[in-house]
């Protein structure tokens, strides 16, 4: 809904507020004269209107003046099957190349309400104030310039695919990191994904991301146990879904068939490795080296580490987690803490758990984490 | 002949000065405005807001990521709270150690090569 708002306003404050009064509206109106045939279309006309009347009140700009000849929406004009697109639209809508690349994925994901601005700013590795201001610069820069937002005609659609696929991926990865709270997020991506690989089913990056986010979504049910994390090396593969693994694997290798050789496509590569019965190590190492070549990643390096360790060289891995610089980041500190502890080197182990644990940002991690530290 | 001088601001830079340090530069900037010589100035506004032209090849951005390696083989969450400067550091930082070529599955259609 959020979608047609922007695209139809040009201004996403506005569409938000109106998609906020209309559902006020609506809870104080459904439960005392029922709930309308068609909710959704409800909810659409309603926003829409309080929308061009606070325009009419304000009287802003002439672009705005011009929206104000559509007539007023009646009930009719809506469908539901246009909805799954519809969050795509405003995907390729919101990442306009007038915005910087970061500012694109931003707005985007704080528009498509999926995500907090916190969380925003977390996954991109940043702080929640820094974000608040890059966001509040970008729709500044969109009301002072004018950028036209519509759904960009088939030829521009590929100039816009970066940031997409940077969106859907952070979607998805705000659903993975948060299992099973935020499963719908990762469905989501999913869903999206697919939509994204029928519309431009040449694309290997597509195909790449989608396989990614199929092969991890996979092992959902296995990854925990009650409310408790359940390592990779423990899970139930009983539990993993083979279909998604599979429709996984048929993407990559469409992926690998295009020659792709993207982020997306060697993370697809190392998810499929990681499913396996035995996980050969040594050539997930290897394709994180290329990750990393591409990315120059500190997360990525992050990763190899693991990884290295995994093939079996502990030290090694330590040095490398040892040159990576994400002091604030949860993730370093617990692998240094695993790596520590795979060393004996208890003490220092339990400092770098402390360390992860003092930056954990739910109950469930905080509990995984001391359970690391009390199994010392 | 007139001349363009550009100064550009590391973001963040002027409020880490000390209050004096900061006086100076205040000082410093008015003291060329206030030269006769100068015909004008205006301050772009911060980097975010600027167009960028698309570099052919796509762009990646440093993001957060669902890596099973630090996630579920290790195990945890990601948690990552860091200003931009520690950010550009840290990739330099990340390549220590050379990357090194090994054999892969992949090889038909990889060409995996040292750094």
């Amino acid at each position: 809904m959020l979608a047609t708002l922007v695209g139809f306003l040009g201004d996403f404050d506005l569409a938000e507020e109106a998609a906020q009064e209309a559902f006020a509206i609506a809870a104080e109106r459904w439960p005392r004269d029922g709930v309308p045939d068609n909710p959704g279309a409800w909810l659409m006309v309603t926003a829409r209107n309080r929308a061009i009347d606070r325009i009419r009140r304000e009287r802003t700009l002439a672009e705005k003046a011009r929206q104000l000849e559509v007539p007023e929406v009646t009930m009719d004009e809506f469908d539901d099957t246009v909805i799954e697109d519809e969050r795509l639209e405003l995907i390729f809508t919101c990442c306009h190349p007038a915005l910087a690349l970061e500012a694109q994925v931003a707005l985007t994901l704080r528009a498509l309400g999926g995500l907090t601005t916190e969380e925003i700013a977390r996954a991109f590795l940043s702080s929640e104030e820094a974000m608040k201001r890059r966001l509040s610069r970008a729709k500044a820069k969109i009301k002072a310039t004018g950028i036209p937002f519509a759904v960009p005609a088939d030829h521009l659609l590929p100039d816009r695919l970066d940031a997409v696929l940077a969106v859907v991926y952070l979607i998805y990865n705000e659903g993975y990191s948060d299992l099973p709270t935020r499963i719908d997020l990762a469905g989501e991506a999913i869903r999206l994904g697919r939509v994204l690989a029928a519309l431009t089913p040449d694309e290997p990056e597509v195909n790449g991301l989608l396989a990614l986010m199929q092969i991890h979504h996979a092992r959902r049910e296995a990854r925990f146990s009650g409310d408790e994390l359940v390592l990779l090396e423990d899970q139930d593969r009983s539990l993993w879904d083979a279909e998604a693994i599979a429709a996984g694997r048929t993407a990559l290798e469409r992926a690998l068939a295009l020659r792709g050789r993207g982020p997306y496509v060697l993370q697809a590569a190392i998810a499929s490795l990681q499913a396996e019965q035995r996980i050969d190590w040594n050539e997930v190492v290897a394709l994180y080296g290329q990750l990393a070549q591409i990315t120059h990643s500190p997360v990525v390096e992050l990763n190899r580490a693991v990884a290295v360790a995994q093939a079996g060289s502990t030290e090694l891995a330590l040095e490398i987690v040892d040159g990576v610089d994400l002091e604030n980041y949860q993730y370093l500190h617990s692998t240094r803490g695993e790596l520590l502890r795979r060393l004996g080197r208890t003490d220092e182990a339990r400092e770098a758990f402390e360390r992860a644990l003092a930056r954990a940002r739910s109950a469930r991690e905080r509990r995984f984490l001391e359970r690391r530290i009390s199994e010392l | 002949m007139k001349y363009a001088m550009l100064t550009h601001e590391k973001p963040g830079y002027i409020e880490a000065l000390a209050e004096d340090e900061q006086k100076a530069v205040v000082a410093e900037y008015t003291a060329l405005a206030e030269d006769p010589r100068c015909r004008g100035g205006a301050q772009l506004q911060p980097i975010d807001t600027a167009t960028t032209v698309r570099v052919p090849g796509g762009q990646t951005l440093t993001t957060d990521g669902p890596y099973a390696d630090t996630k579920e083989v290790f195990g945890g969450y990601i948690v990552f709270e860091a200003d931009t400067s520690t950010r550009r550091s840290s990739w330099r930082r990340g390549f220590r150690r050379p990357v090194s070529a090994a054999r892969s599955r992949f090889g038909r259609w990889w060409s995996v090569s040292a750094a």
